[in-house]
């Protein structure tokens, strides 16, 4: 069965064997579940910040390096949402389901689901909320600050040395 | 979870240092491309000072050639312009007969690491985009610098 996953951006999907390899065609990209009709097939749907992790200051580092200063490496995105799913399915052959990813934080009753489900099959999905990392988002906004004083700092240092 | 982590944080690290090595390699393209930039200038300076001549003949004309006797008005024939550029050209082509080969290198490699990371770790519809993007890098890389070489050939032959 296809599974279109529609604006999925870095949200990774894991199978019966571990992380799925996402495949491209004319109508988006895709997850290929390659299992019998009448099987129940899960899918996790697993999603992080980049700076939630715990090397996050190597990380950050080494592409503000590498990226002269961090400008030439891509902006660490704003949303800070975590999301650890699953949709639960009964293969068929054929079948295509489409799930659309939006970009929300799960409220404090626990509503607003990131995903919605187009599919003429029964799909189950769990847990289909971001939870929004705060901690994630007050790494961003450090990152922000220290790279743009050492910006400034490498700045004046190249100009103390020229004007000596 | 914990493989699962592993694997979240190594499809972002693979595909961050893909752009990372996308964006530098279009840097070192656009350096590559700078001395033909800086001769291509040179070439308009050039006709740019052939059009103030034509220019201020024409006021010679026009005055049937009383203006000539303004020493303030002759001294506006005499550009010096010109020379400081080609002189500045100069000095930056020597500066490229050694780095040229360099930034060659620099973009095969940086080609290389983009391809094999892409393949090898990629999946979606950006691995795609990234291939094609380090190819047109190192395909502008490899036109400066047979441009570059052929043009020197040209002016060494003269």
């Amino acid at each position: 069965m296809k599974v279109y996953l529609i604006e999925k951006g870095d949200v990774q999907v894991f199978g019966r064997d571990g992380a799925m390899k996402i495949l491209c065609d004319g109508s988006g990209e895709y997850v290929e579940t390659r299992g019998q009709t009448g099987e129940q097939t899960k899918l996790r749907l697993v999603r992080e910040h980049e700076l939630s992790r715990r090397w996050w200051v190597w990380y950050a580092l080494f592409f503000w390096v590498i990226g002269f200063f961090g400008f030439l490496t891509p902006r660490y995105s704003k949303f800070t949402g975590k999301l650890d799913g699953a949709l639960r399915f009964t293969e068929k052959e054929g079948g295509v389901i489409k799930v659309r990813f939006a970009k929300v934080y799960a409220d404090k009753g626990g509503g607003t689901s990131a995903l919605t489900v187009f599919s003429e099959e029964d799909v189950a999905v769990e847990n289909g909320f971001y939870i929004s990392d705060k901690s994630a988002s007050r790494r961003r906004t450090l990152y922000g600050i220290f790279s743009w004083l050492a910006r400034v700092a490498f700045a004046a240092l190249l100009i103390a040395v020229i004007i000596k | 979870m914990k493989n699962g982590e592993a694997l979240i944080g190594r499809a972002q690290f693979t595909e961050r240092l893909c752009a990372t090595v996308v964006r530098v390699h279009w840097l070192l393209a656009v350096a590559a491309l700078l001395p033909l930039v800086f001769q291509f200038l040179t070439g308009i300076a050039a006709l740019g000072s052939v059009l103030y001549l034509m220019f201020l003949l024409l006021f010679v004309i026009a005055s049937l050639g009383a203006l000539l006797l303004n020493e303030g008005f002759r001294a506006l024939f005499h550009s010096h312009g010109l020379d400081a550029m080609q002189a500045f050209t100069d000095q930056i082509i020597g500066f490229y007969k050694v780095v040229m080969p360099l930034l060659f290198l620099l973009s095969l490699l940086l080609f290389s690491l983009n391809l094999f990371v892409s393949l090898r770790c990629g999946s979606g519809s950006k691995v795609r985009g990234k291939i094609v993007a380090g190819s047109i890098c190192l395909g502008l890389t490899v036109l400066a610098l047979i441009l570059f070489y052929a043009w020197m050939l040209r002016g060494s032959a003269s």
